[in-house]
């Protein structure tokens, strides 16, 4: 079933006084259970992408459909219940409040959501094989336990899509393959659509899909 | 530790906990610059409370178990008043006692020296003092201070003069001073004092002064004034609620205006430290944005954090402003503890609590604007953004105002003085980024870190703009200071007359003649009305302290004022003249010419004058007539002599002797003149108090606005320590940020300063008063020189924390 649809996607950013085309004429559709892989070099439009598709960013033209539904024309509210109820975000540098543990960061999202289930907070934290350093602070744990703590975040009120933009970015490789791992296997078992930006081609066996993008168009 | 939390509202309060926690020394900062806003503001808008509570105690302690006097009008000719009309008529009075006061020079064994006799009945003394009498015969009860003083001890004999007859006294009993029982003070028996002069002991009744004690003060007072019976006499309620307003106005006016620059540079104080508590909050909002929060948790969590600052800040600024308060009040003579209003505590509380939450909402509506990620990844120091629109449109208010004076004079000044410190505050900036940008052409550290921080970065503005304010407040506190000591010493320096000879019923010019045979250099009659009431055509009423009028070619042997500038026409007007302190042309909009009717004593009501002109004199309470000159025509008489001599003490000694008997007062000048000056002396001591509170409070608050920089750019110095720059380059670099900091303030401070001064007591208006106080030169200099010392010793401590950071903490949060 088709969870997500670009038409004719077009976004550009004002740098001084030039307007830059970053994004040219996407069309794609993602499935349910896709596990989508961005790629693209360094400035290509792919973390752009990635935040349109994620209501992270807005778009100047074109459409995207989320479940049918337009998500341009989504007020503030029905922006925040995606994100909420439908969208789990995993970035980089892990973005954790870092005067809350690591139990309590995957707290926050449910207390937010409404929907606080602390054995599915317990249950995620094992998943991601956080469970014995549930009490620890951002600052004390490793750059890969802080990703595996965000993971936990985003799936904690069982969205349907993932967005992760490079999430390996700031780890090392037997670290990056862990968290790679992780969400293939959360793909396969749970059937979360994901889709994942990275410039790193070793990870793309992970994915069902891939496209390209070159200077912000792209090639299937 | 985890804490089980299902509950939004306990989750959002850990938050904001857990915040304020994780940077300490940040928190502390702001805590005690929060304390230090709450303490000041709760000070300057209780100052007039505080000092009505001062006054109103001091009244308290000097009439210890009275509510009203009655008393002879010193310069008039009443005497002796019976205190039996008041008790058999006045039901609701308490008590009414009878006391004979009188100033008499005493004898102990050849010295002389002087004290006031306090004589009545020895019951009266107990109920007036709550004390035990216990005297026979021909012993007296002296003070401690009298004792003290002339080193008298219980059984010494004392020789003294009344009416002729001569009296010695054994000192039977010596007791602590009280009340009206204070300083050289005896009490003897008035039953053993009357009869040995007049022969008769059924006098108990009369006395000079009566003391009153009664339930119902404001009836039985209105009674009194409205009595025949005492039209001769003084009546003075003890606790008088217009003189003390009339004081607190004499006294307070010029103090309020320093608290009122104070107040607006408080909340420019209180508006620098939001930028560093809404820091790390930002980046929070972002990542509670992209969990889709859409109920402004981040929002809240700052509410909270601001909440837990303001609590535990509220508790320590209103410890720390009765703490200030008390100590003042101690220095002034007051024992008991001063509390501010309560109303004036919520007040200041509900006011900051306000400006918090506005701001707050500002700056966070306009940050909500930005999309999430930018919330999250932005990790910059705020950006200043200029608004240049708003500048210009208050500068051209300026000019018109400047140039046109639309309004009346203190609705101009105040909008000269509000827009000038907004321009000057934005100038400084300007000047500010205008240097920064012409160092940055250079391709060194300062240029591409410093001076870029200094042009763009929000904090470092805010400092500036805290750094300028602090001046301007330093510089207005010591000015109001230094302008109120100087007023004093004016008032010494333009009262010259050694001795007053009141009390003088029936005048002739035999007087004087018999005064010169005496050791004295000048002796001349004078006419003095005290606490007299003025009113205006305009319906203003206003109380002047004292009335004189002199021959004027005397004039000048006894005060420092130059009155010979009054017109012709006005000097041969029918009408006697007044000559007033300047600062009431301004208050009152008076011009020469103008009739001035004035109550001069209880029998002489709505006499008027014509406005002769002004003394250039900053002190409102003397005022001078030409009343004299036309005695015959009004049926007056001289009711007072003024003498100097180049021996005043030898001289009031032999005058006392000579005149006496004749129930003449003898005031010594110059301690009469202290002992006015004395409580303006005691009110400049409390405000040296709060001057020197407040003036060391925006001292640290420039150190520690200094410090909140450094936090905010700890992150940025770790970066530029990483790439390898020295501590030696650091300080330099911060040196050379400190000249450039101080440079604006120079250069800006300069000119408001100037502005300041000219339009400061224009503002005094609103409080319907008027002093022509100016900044002068070294007040302006010694106000540089202290925040230039605050600046200075902040950058030290801002270059040793630079050279302390932790570089392996620090990049582990890059």
């Amino acid at each position: 079933m088709r969870i997500i649809e670009v038409r004719n996607l077009n976004k550009y950013y004002l740098q001084g006084k030039d307007k830059n085309h970053i994004l040219k004429n996407i069309s794609l559709n993602v499935n349910e259970g896709d596990f989508l892989g961005i790629i693209g070099p360094s400035g290509s439009g792919k973390t752009t992408l990635l935040y349109c598709l994620s209501s992270l960013e807005t778009i100047d033209e074109g459409e995207i459909l989320f479940e049918g539904e337009n998500i341009k024309d989504f007020n503030d509210k029905k922006v925040s219940d995606l994100r909420q109820k439908s969208f789990g975000f995993i970035f980089q540098f892990y973005n954790l409040i870092p005067n809350l543990t690591a139990y309590e960061n995957i707290l926050l999202a449910s207390v937010i959501a409404n929907k606080i289930n602390e054995e599915r907070i317990d249950s995620l934290l094992e998943t991601v094989g956080m469970k014995e350093y549930k009490n620890y602070f951002p600052n004390e744990m490793s750059g890969g336990m802080q990703q595996r703590v965000a993971i936990a975040r985003a799936l904690v009120n069982e969205p349907k899509v993932i967005f992760a933009d490079e999430p390996t970015g700031n780890l090392d490789q037997k670290k990056g393959k862990e968290i790679m791992d992780l969400l293939h296997k959360l793909n396969k078992e749970n059937n979360i659509t994901i889709i994942l930006v990275t410039h790193n081609e070793d990870y793309l066996k992970y994915c069902s899909r891939t496209i390209n993008l070159i200077d912000g168009e792209f090639i299937e | 530790m985890t804490v089980n939390l299902l509950n939004k509202n306990q989750f959002i309060l850990l938050l904001a906990k857990r915040n304020i926690l994780a940077n300490k020394k940040t928190t502390a900062v702001i805590i005690i610059t929060l304390s230090l806003i709450f303490a000041i503001f709760m000070m300057m808008l209780g100052i007039r409370g505080i000092y009505k509570d001062i006054f109103t105690k001091e009244f308290q302690y000097e009439y210890e178990n009275i509510d009203i006097v009655i008393t002879y009008d010193e310069y008039s000719p009443a005497r002796f008043i019976n205190k039996r009309y008041i008790t058999q008529n006045y039901e609701e009075v308490d008590y009414a006692l009878a006391f004979f006061n009188l100033q008499v020079l005493l004898d102990h064994s050849d010295d002389l020296f002087y004290g006031q006799l306090h004589s009545a009945l020895s019951h009266e003394l107990e109920i007036l003092l709550d004390i035990d009498v216990d005297i026979e015969d021909y012993e007296m009860l002296i003070t401690e201070t009298l004792a003290f003083n002339q080193g008298l001890k219980i059984g010494d004999q004392i020789n003294f003069s009344i009416f002729g007859k001569e009296f010695t006294y054994t000192i039977s009993a010596i007791t602590p001073d009280q009340g009206v029982f204070r300083g050289d003070a005896f009490f003897i028996d008035k039953e053993d004092l009357l009869e040995a002069i007049y022969g008769m002991d059924y006098l108990n009744n009369f006395g000079n002064v009566i003391y009153i004690k009664t339930d119902n003060i404001e009836n039985v007072y209105e009674q009194l004034t409205l009595d025949e019976t005492y039209s001769d006499y003084g009546i003075k309620l003890v606790i008088d609620g217009e003189r003390i307003d009339a004081l607190i106005s004499e006294y307070i006016s010029i103090i309020s205006l320093a608290g009122f620059i104070v107040l607006v540079a408080l909340a420019i104080v209180l508006n620098s430290l939001f930028l560093i508590v809404l820091r790390d909050i930002y980046q929070e909002i972002g990542v509670f944005d992209t969990l889709g929060d859409n109920k402004k948790t981040g929002y809240i969590v700052c509410y909270f954090q601001w909440l837990i600052y303001i609590g535990i800040s509220f508790l320590i600024g209103t410890i720390i402003a009765h703490i200030v308060a008390n100590i003042g009040g101690q220095i002034y003579g007051i024992k008991e503890f001063l509390l501010i209003n309560p109303l004036i505590i919520v007040l200041t509380l509900l006011i900051i609590i306000s400006l918090i939450i506005f701001n707050n909402f500002i700056l966070i509506k306009k940050f909500h604007k930005r999309n999430s990620i930018d919330k999250i990844k932005d990790k910059r120091s705020v950006m200043a953004k200029a608004n240049y629109f708003i500048q210009a449109l208050v500068l051209l208010i300026l000019l018109v105002t400047l140039i046109v004076k639309p309004f009346d004079t203190k609705f101009n000044a105040l909008i000269i003085v509000a827009t000038s410190i907004y321009l000057s505050l934005g100038f400084s900036i300007i000047l500010l980024k205008i240097m920064a940008r012409i160092i940055s052409k250079r391709k060194t550290v300062f240029a591409l870190f410093n001076t870029k921080h200094m042009d763009l970065n929000k904090n470092i503005h805010q400092a500036l703009n805290v750094i300028f304010i602090a001046l301007m407040v330093v510089t207005i506190m010591l000015t109001v200071r230094f302008f109120i000591s100087d007023q004093i010493e004016e008032v010494r320096a333009n009262n010259k007359f050694n001795l007053v000879m009141t009390n003088i019923q029936d005048y002739n010019e035999n007087l004087i003649d018999e005064i010169k045979t005496y050791d004295v250099t000048n002796a001349d009659p004078v006419l003095i009305y005290s606490d007299v009431l003025v009113s205006l055509a305009s319906n203003d009423i206003f109380l002047i302290r004292m009335l004189v009028s002199i021959d004027q070619s005397a004039y000048n042997h006894y005060y420092g004022d130059d009155i010979s500038f009054v017109d012709e026409d006005i000097q041969n007007n029918e009408l006697p003249y007044i000559l007033l302190a300047s600062s009431f042309k301004e208050v009152y909009g008076l011009n020469v010419g103008d009739i001035i009717t004035i109550d001069l004593n209880p029998e002489i009501r709505d006499f008027t004058f014509v406005l002769g002109g002004f003394l250039d004199s900053e002190f409102d309470q003397f005022a001078y007539t030409n009343l004299s000159e036309k005695l015959t025509e009004y049926s007056l008489r001289y009711n007072a002599i003024m003498i100097n001599s180049d021996n005043p003490e030898a001289a009031m000694s032999e005058l006392i002797k000579g005149f006496g008997s004749r129930m003449f007062y003898l005031i010594d000048g110059q301690a009469e003149l202290e002992r006015q000056i004395s409580r303006s002396y005691s009110v400049l001591s409390l405000f040296t108090v709060l001057t020197v509170f407040i003036v060391s409070s925006f001292m640290f608050v420039v150190f520690n606005n200094t410090l909140l920089k450094f936090y905010s750019l700890k992150n940025d110095y770790s970066k530029i320590k990483v790439l390898g720059l020295s501590d030696k380059f650091n300080f330099n670099n911060l040196f050379k940020e400190f000249l450039v900091l101080f440079s604006c303030l120079i250069v800006v401070g300069i000119v408001e300063v100037f502005i300041l001064s000219r339009y400061l007591r224009e503002i005094l208006l609103f409080f319907d008063y008027y002093k022509h106080m100016t900044a002068d030169l070294y007040i302006t200099i010694f106000s540089y020189v202290l925040i230039f010392i605050s600046l200075l010793l902040s950058y030290i401590y801002y270059y040793s924390k630079v050279k302390s950071i932790s570089l392996s903490e620090e990049i582990r949060i890059i």
